[in-house]
C-alpha cells in the first residue's frame, strides 16, 4: 500500500499537468477540479477499490478534459485572449515594485508626446511647405529618442554623439541651398527618416540598466547595446510591431475624427480650427502611444507577427512574379519608365522589410520547414526583379548620363542586391541543414548600418554632388 | 454531449457570475484547499422563480396529458 501512494500522486500530477495545458482552465480551476477528484478517490477506496482503480473511475466521472475545457472556455471566453491591460503588475501581485517605475515611464512618455505635439503645432504655424518638409521628422523623433535615453539611462557620451549627429543633419537639411523644384531635396527628405530612425535604434538597443548590471555580473558582453546582434534584432521587432500598432491606432483615430467632423458639419459648426489643434497632437500622440504599448507588452504583439509574415510572404511572392512578368514582356528594358524603376526599388525595400520582420519573428531554434523554403522563393523572386531593374537602370544611365534620382536608385539597388544575395545564400544553406538559423539572423543585423550609411550619403553627399538640383 | 462531474464547475462559475452563489476558498476536513459555494438571497429568489415557472409548466403539461388520455379513453369506452 505504501508503494502505491507515490503512484497515485504521480497519476494525479500528470492529470493536473494535462489540465493546465488548456488555456481556459486557470490554476484555481485546476485546484477545484483536483479537490473533486481526490474526494471521489477517497470515497471509492473507502468502499474497497484499489487506488489506481479508484483513480481511473474518478477521472472518468470527472469527464474528458477536452470537453470540460470547452465548457470552461464557453463560460470564460476572455481567458483565451491574452489580456492587454494597461494597469499591469498589481493585478497578479507579482510586479508591485515595477509598477511604480512603469507608471513614471508612461508619464514621462506622455509629457514628451505633448511636447512633440506642441513643436509640431509650432512648425505648422510657419506655414511654409519647404520648411515643414525639411523639419517634420526633427520635431517628433528627438522626443521619442529622449524617452529611450531616459528609460535606458544611456551614457552621456553616446547621447552626446547622437545629439551632434542629429544637429549636423538638421543644419545640413535646412542650410543646403536646395532648388525647391529639384530632385535632391525630395531625396534628402525621404531618406532622412530612415537615417534618424536607425540613429534612434542606437538608443533603443541600449540595455535597460538592470540588464546591464546583470550582464556585468555574469561577465556577458557589456559593450554598447547597439553592437549586440540580439539587441539590434529587438529593434527590428520593435519597428515592425510599432507599425502594426500605429496602423491600428490610425484607423481607429480617423474613424473617430470622421464621425466627429460629420457631426460638426451637420450641426453647422466649423471643424477646421479643431482639426488644426487636434492633428498636431494626434499624429505624434499615436506614434508615442504605439511605441509605449510595444515596449510594455512584448509578448502580446509577438503572437501576431508570425501570422502576418506568413500571410504576406505568400502574397508578396505572387506580386513579385506578376511584376517580373510585366517588366519582361512590356518591351525593351531601355524604354522602361523612370518612375517605374523607382517604384521597383520601393517594392524591393518592402520585400526586404518583410524578410527582416519574418526573420525577427521566427523561433531561431526551430528546424527548417516549408515556410523557410517559401521565404527562399521570396528572396529568389526579389533577386530576379532586382537584377532586371539593375540592367534597366544601367542601360538608362549609359544612354542619358547621371542624375540624382538615377544615382540614388542605382545605389539603393546595389545595397539591396548585396543584402538579397547573401540572405538567399545563407537561407539556402539553412534550408539544406548545413548551417543554423543564427547565421541568417546575424547577417540581417550586421547589414543594418549599411542602410544608415547609404541614407547618410543620400542626405548629405548627393545634394552637394548634384549641386542641389 | 454527455454530462460529467467536471462540467459542474463551469456551471457553478456561471451562477457565481450572475450573483446567485458566492464562492470562497476554505479548508476541507482532510486539510486540503477547498472552494465552498453558498447560495445568495438573489440566488434563492431566482430559484423560487424558476421553480414556480417549472410548476406552472408541469401543471399545464399534466392537464394536457390528462385531456389527451381522456380523449382516447372516451371513444374507446363508447365502442366497447
Amino acid at each position: 500500500m505504501a508503494e502505491n501512494l507515490p503512484t497515485l500522486e504521480t497519476s494525479i500530477a500528470s492529470w493536473r499537468d494535462r489540465l493546465r495545458r488548456h488555456s481556459a482552465i486557470t490554476a484555481a480551476d485546476a485546484a477545484e477540479l483536483e479537490d473533486n477528484l481526490r474526494e471521489r478517490i477517497a470515497d471509492l477506496t473507502a468502499v474497497g477499490l484499489d487506488e489506481d482503480e479508484a483513480f481511473l473511475v474518478a477521472v472518468k466521472r470527472l469527464g474528458n478534459i477536452d470537453e470540460v475545457s470547452a465548457e470552461f472556455a464557453r463560460e470564460h471566453s476572455e481567458r483565451l485572449w491574452k489580456q492587454l491591460a494597461l494597469t499591469d503588475g498589481a493585478a497578479d501581485g507579482t510586479e508591485v515594485a515595477g509598477t511604480d517605475t512603469r507608471r513614471r515611464g508612461l508619464l514621462v512618455l506622455l509629457g514628451l508626446a505633448v511636447a512633440a505635439g506642441l513643436s509640431v503645432r509650432g512648425l505648422v504655424t510657419v506655414n511654409d511647405a519647404a520648411v515643414i518638409l525639411r523639419n517634420a521628422f526633427f520635431v517628433v523623433l528627438p522626443f521619442l529618442a529622449a524617452y529611450f535615453a531616459w528609460a535606458r539611462r544611456v551614457p552621456a557620451r553616446i547621447s552626446g554623439v547622437l545629439v551632434v549627429l542629429t544637429a549636423v543633419l538638421a543644419l545640413a537639411v535646412n542650410l543646403y541651398p536646395f532648388s525647391l523644384e529639384g530632385q535632391t531635396i525630395v531625396l534628402a527628405v525621404t531618406h532622412l527618416p530612415v537615417l534618424l530612425w536607425l540613429l534612434l535604434g542606437v538608443l533603443y538597443a541600449q540595455r535597460p540598466a538592470a540588464d546591464a548590471a546583470a550582464a556585468g555580473l555574469t561577465g556577458a558582453s557589456s559593450g554598447p547595446g547597439w553592437l549586440d546582434p540580439a539587441r539590434r534584432m529587438d529593434f527590428v521587432r520593435f519597428t515592425g510591431e510599432l507599425l502594426v500598432y500605429l496602423v491600428l491606432i490610425a484607423i481607429g483615430g480617423s474613424i473617430l475624427l470622421g464621425i466627429t467632423a460629420a457631426t460638426f458639419g451637420i450641426v453647422g459648426v466649423d471643424f477646421e480650427p479643431v482639426i488644426e489643434w487636434v492633428m498636431p497632437f494626434a499624429l505624434p500622440g499615436a506614434f508615442f502611444v504605439a511605441a509605449w504599448l510595444v515596449e510594455a507588452k512584448k509578448d502580446v504583439v509577438e503572437n501576431i507577427a508570425p501570422v502576418l509574415t506568413r500571410v504576406f510572404t505568400s502574397l508578396t511572392i505572387l506580386m513579385l512574379l506578376a511584376v517580373l512578368v510585366v517588366l519582361l514582356t512590356s518591351g525593351p528594358l531601355t524604354e522602361v519608365d523612370r518612375a517605374l524603376l523607382i517604384l521597383m526599388d520601393a517594392i524591393l525595400v518592402l520585400v526586404l522589410a518583410l524578410v527582416l520582420y519574418t526573420i525577427s519573428a521566427r523561433d531561431p531554434l526551430a528546424a527548417p520547414d516549408w515556410f523557410d523554403r517559401l521565404q527562399l522563393v521570396l528572396v529568389g523572386a526579389a533577386l530576379a526583379v532586382n537584377t532586371v531593374a539593375l540592367v534597366a537602370m544601367l542601360t538608362r544611365i549609359a544612354d542619358d548620363g547621371w542624375t540624382a534620382n538615377k544615382t540614388m536608385a542605382l545605389g539603393l539597388n546595389l545595397v539591396l542586391l548585396v543584402h538579397l544575395v547573401r540572405t538567399g545564400w545563407l537561407q539556402l544553406g539553412f534550408v539544406r541543414g548545413r548551417r543554423g538559423f543564427a547565421v541568417v539572423e546575424r547577417w540581417q543585423t550586421t547589414y543594418l548600418p549599411v542602410y544608415a550609411a547609404w541614407a547618410a550619403v543620400v542626405v548629405l553627399v548627393l545634394p552637394v554632388v548634384f549641386s542641389f538640383e | 454531449m454527455q454530462w460529467t462531474d467536471g462540467m459542474l464547475y463551469p456551471l457553478l462559475h456561471r451562477l457565481e457570475r450572475n450573483g446567485w452563489v458566492t464562492a470562497d476558498w476554505g479548508v476541507s476536513d482532510t486539510g486540503r484547499k477547498r472552494k465552498h459555494y453558498v447560495l445568495t438571497p438573489a440566488g434563492r429568489s431566482e430559484l423560487e422563480t424558476r421553480r414556480s415557472q417549472w410548476t406552472v409548466v408541469a401543471e399545464t403539461l399534466g392537464k394536457v396529458w390528462a385531456r389527451v388520455v381522456g380523449a382516447f379513453r372516451t371513444p374507446v369506452g363508447a365502442w366497447a
